[in-house]
């Protein structure tokens, strides 16, 4: 027993970066809530299955200093909505609810967010009735660490954010804006080889009143077809026309062609009639 | 039956008879090329989904649309690169040997199209490898015709090279397009194929 206690002090003397930083959020409006995680980057991997999404987070932490507390929350940008379920993981997380049942945060121990560190996993499964303005449950965090979210599993399918959502696209990826390249970058640098292998719809964001207001990252999951369509129904109806106008010009070439033969025929003819007469 | 013995002379660089060697009768062959391509690509459509009929009507008309959007496409930055680079060749000679090298290699695919048709029905793996091959070997009939056939109809110049930039981009911005609308148009095959993903397929490959 003492023995874990001396353990759960050298944690707290390592973990009081974890603590500030992060106090944007729900988590940190009383001041009886636990402190929050510090985190500096997250990468949310959506995948996709046949009844919903399995998301798989992976936060970098803060480097670690002093903490007192005996628990430290990581407190979400949007709350999720109450019919996700949170896996079993490790480290063992607490989710925490709101009144309408909606997870606002999850607690850790400081001494298993320290076994873990520089990294803590999450994961929970979102169940997807629909495929059309679904609203993506990744559990972003509060605060403004750079998270990169993405849904993958299928070549097929990519998820096109909402135009409400205000983020703006690049070749590849979509970001919010005023996030820099850099940010971007250093996102990327901190979570390592966590994304490799992500397709092209991946989003860069942080924490945002326009997120809390939209209630998450809204959008489509389109298929390559759907997307596709559009372009392919103007170039079907393009395509008649095209044939139409071949078919007109052949014909209306039809009599300068025949003018032009019957010219150089003549231009041939009269050549000849020339020489001859030359000759004679 | 003349106009189509006349384009397969075209296509094995004969040059056209001096009587009919006129802007109105070239471009009236250019035409005349894309159109007898259309059918014949699509008789390569039909025969390449012919395992399900469904895919076999819609093949009937997006393999001949494939061939002819991706054509029609790259024929402006064609003729662009053409009058920039100052090429002496007309720009109705390019077009044709264009067309006809475009006539030549949907010749190819419909005559493999009953080897095609054949072999989808015959075996499980032979028919999909025999359908994208037939399409690499006319898309290589194409180039290699259209290369040729410049070259000869431009035989009394004396420079021939400048109108390699504008045979380049012909052939580089139809193929561009035919990836992508291979993409669109998908599905062509029954099969996947790293063609339906088109270029984002390719790179991601």
């Amino acid at each position: 027993m003492s023995k874990k206690c001396s353990t759960s002090r050298i944690v707290a003397v390592f973990l009081l970066g974890f603590v500030i930083g992060q106090c944007a959020g729900p988590g940190c409006a009383r001041a009886e809530e636990p402190p929050a995680v510090g985190i500096l980057a997250a990468a949310h991997e959506g995948e996709l299955a046949h009844a919903g999404i399995l998301w798989r987070s992976t936060y970098q932490l803060t480097p670690a200093q002093e903490v007192t507390a005996d628990r430290l929350r990581l407190v979400m940008a949007v709350p999720l909505p109450p019919e996700v379920v949170v896996q079993p993981g490790d480290p063992p997380s607490a989710p925490v609810y709101d009144e309408q049942g909606r997870i606002v945060g999850f607690d850790f121990v400081p001494v298993d967010l320290l076994r873990h560190y520089p990294q803590l996993q999450l994961e929970l499964e979102q169940p997807l009735p629909a495929r059309r303005g679904i609203r993506l449950a990744a559990p972003m965090v509060a605060g403004e660490a750079v998270q990169a979210v993405a849904v993958v599993g299928s070549e097929a399918v990519v998820f096109e954010p909402a135009p409400s959502t205000g983020l703006l696209r690049h070749v590849g990826f979509s970001s919010a804006r005023g996030l820099r390249p850099a940010e971007r970058r250093r996102a990327d640098r901190l979570l390592g080889p966590v994304h490799e292998g992500w397709g092209k719809g991946r989003v860069y964001l942080r924490s945002s009143p326009r997120l809390a207001e939209a209630g998450g990252l809204t959008g489509d999951l389109l298929e390559t077809t759907e997307r596709t369509r559009p372009a392919l129904a103007v170039v079907g109806i393009v395509m008649p026309m095209l044939v139409l106008g071949l078919v007109v010009v052949h014909r209306a070439l039809d009599r300068p062609a025949k003018v032009e033969r019957a010219e150089q025929v003549l231009a041939q003819e009269m050549g000849e009639i020339k020489r001859r007469a030359e000759r004679a | 039956m003349n106009r189509f013995t006349r384009l397969l002379n075209l296509a094995c660089g004969r040059p056209l008879p001096e009587e009919e060697d006129g802007r109105s009768r070239r471009l009236q062959l250019v035409a005349a090329a894309l159109l007898a391509s259309l059918v014949f690509a699509g008789l390569w459509g039909l025969a390449a989904g012919s395992s399900s009929p469904v895919l076999a009507l819609a093949n009937l008309y997006k393999v001949p649309m494939v061939v002819l959007v991706s054509t029609l496409a790259a024929i402006p930055a064609g003729l662009l690169t053409w009058k920039l680079s100052g090429a002496d060749c007309r720009a109705t000679d390019l077009l044709l040997s264009f067309a006809t090298a475009v006539f030549a290699a949907s010749l190819v695919l419909a005559t493999s199209a009953p080897l095609v048709a054949l072999y989808y029905h015959s075996s499980t793996w032979a028919g999909p490898a025999l359908a994208l091959g037939s399409v690499l070997l006319a898309v290589a009939t194409g180039l290699l015709l259209f290369g040729r056939g410049v070259w000869l109809r431009l035989s009394g110049m004396t420079s021939r090279l400048r109108v390699v930039p504008a045979v380049l981009v012909l052939a580089v911005v139809q193929l561009a397009c035919l990836v992508q609308l291979v993409a669109l148009a998908s599905p062509i095959l029954p099969e996947w194929t790293l063609f339906d993903g088109g270029i984002d397929a390719f790179l991601g490959s």
